[in-house]
């Protein structure tokens, strides 16, 4: 889904989105200031680094990880991590057996504390469309192939909960400081097109 | 517009996933305040995002399979207001004319940082701990999905639609967007004008529930067997059911390590009793 400018040429969409900024805030609905912290707060403080933060305190500490996978919203919350669109949260443990993946067939929905905002491919119609019905190959052709005596779990957002994949934890990680596991973990694992 | 081009989960035709490396938060300043216009519009108009969600699946499919996701987000901020009545279509006009001109600046506000902050870390659930409201199915309750095709906005996707399955979790009581995204109600009991009426809970029945309820929230799931005769009946709402390639006694066309769950929000996103 992007925006190929013909039809509708950014500069009229940027006039668009301006005309109703200033009406609203003139009719005291939205708040020039608010949307700057609004901005601020997705382009640099709520995003994957908070997930990661997560996956890495599950690797390293059991009794947190078993309250993850028991009530995700509260688990999270404990390192400080909570909000708009994640007011629900499932944490889905990938296994030696099982593979799990995320996704919103109907919209874009997405656990924004802890991932941030969703790429564009996550919204585009490829992913909706293919991963529901050819898993397999979405994750090969992404680059996260899943062996055949594996089970894939796909997860259908669809709003009210929010989904969160935990990753396996990388071999070779032992000696690993919690930090530095939090490094090894991308966006990507934790909607599960990565293994890690 | 159930049927419309948003319910894209298992259609052909769309290509390859493109991702762009290094990709930014937003790919254009007017992106970032459509943005935050829209969340902040959200909460000082009072509509959520069963309205908005409602709004983008009215566009029509050629429109919103060229448009950028933030574009759709305009596109239903600005009729949900103008259905709201707080802008119009010519006031947004005349002021798109008037910002052609150079000089223009947005005026202040008067929100505090601390309040955004702590307004998005508190999040808007759409949970109802305090609804009660009697589960109609039980985890590994076996489950069909109704194959209804309401003209309004629902979580039921069209390729889950006529499939068996099983739950497996229950999420408790939601907000329940079928009525909430047409300003109904929160729930099918708030929603009763529409038709629905109380349901003796010891009746057989196999298959798509009741026409009376699909007038009303159209409820996408249907017990295979009643469990309890004398417990008034709940409507039980899965925003995404189980693919019947899950069911035991199907051969899973793919082979054993083809089955997948497709397993959605609220496995039992119990709406109300009726």
């Amino acid at each position: 889904m992007v925006s190929h400018g013909r039809e509708r040429p950014e500069s009229d969409m940027a006039l668009r989105v301006r005309a109703i900024e200033e009406l609203l805030t003139e009719k005291g609905v939205v708040d020039p200031t608010g949307i700057d912290r609004l901005v601020e707060l997705y382009e640099t403080r709520v995003g994957p680094r908070n997930g990661a933060k997560v996956v890495a305190r599950a690797w390293s500490d059991p009794g947190y990880k078993a309250r993850l996978l028991e009530n995700g919203t509260v688990a999270i919350a404990e390192l400080g991590v909570s909000g708009v669109q994640g007011e629900n949260m499932v944490v889905v443990e990938n296994t030696g057996a099982v593979h799990n993946v995320v996704v919103c067939t109907l919209c874009s929905c997405y656990p924004w504390p802890v991932l941030g905002l969703p790429p564009v491919w996550y919204k585009s119609p490829p992913y909706r469309s293919r991963v529901v019905r050819e898993p397999r190959a979405v994750l090969e052709e992404m680059g996260c192939p899943v062996s055949d005596d594996m089970e894939v779990r796909v997860w259908d957002s669809s709003a009210e909960i929010r989904y969160m994949v935990l990753p396996r934890r990388p071999e070779g990680a032992d000696g690993a400081s919690e930090d530095e596991l939090a490094g090894m973990v991308t966006r990507d694992g934790m909607i599960g097109v990565a293994a890690v | 517009m159930v049927d419309g081009i948003h319910d894209m989960g298992g259609m052909h035709g769309f290509g390859g996933i493109v991702r762009e490396e290094n990709e930014p938060v937003f790919h254009a300043e007017w992106e970032k305040r459509a943005f935050g216009v829209a969340l902040q519009a959200a909460d000082g108009v009072g509509f959520g995002d069963d309205h908005l969600r409602a709004s983008i699946e009215r566009i029509p499919a050629d429109v919103y399979l060229r448009s950028g996701y933030y574009e759709l987000w305009i596109h239903s901020i600005q009729e949900v207001m103008e259905r709201r009545g707080v802008l119009t279509k010519a006031e947004i006009e005349t002021r798109m004319a008037a910002l052609a001109e150079p000089g223009r600046a947005a005026g202040g506000g008067g929100v505090t940082l601390d309040e955004v902050d702590a307004a998005m870390a508190a999040g808007a659930s759409t949970k109802r701990p305090e609804a009660k409201a009697e589960p109609r199915f039980a985890v590994g309750d076996p489950v069909l999905v109704g194959n209804d095709h309401p003209a309004h906005h629902t979580r039921s996707p069209r390729y889950c639609r006529g499939r068996r399955g099983k739950v497996i979790a229950d999420h408790g009581v939601f907000v329940f967007p079928d009525t909430n995204s047409r300003d109904l109600g929160e729930t099918r009991s708030t929603a009763t004008r529409c038709g629905s009426r109380p349901r003796t809970s010891g009746a057989r029945r196999r298959g798509p529930a009741t026409r009376s309820a699909s007038t009303c929230g159209s409820p996408t799931w249907s017990r295979l067997r009643l469990r309890s005769p004398g417990v008034p009946e709940t409507c039980i709402r899965p925003a995404l059911p189980f693919l019947s390639r899950h069911e035991a006694d199907k051969a899973p066309p793919e082979g054993p390590t083809a089955r997948f769950h497709a397993t959605g929000g609220p496995i039992s996103w119990i709406a109300a009793s009726f």
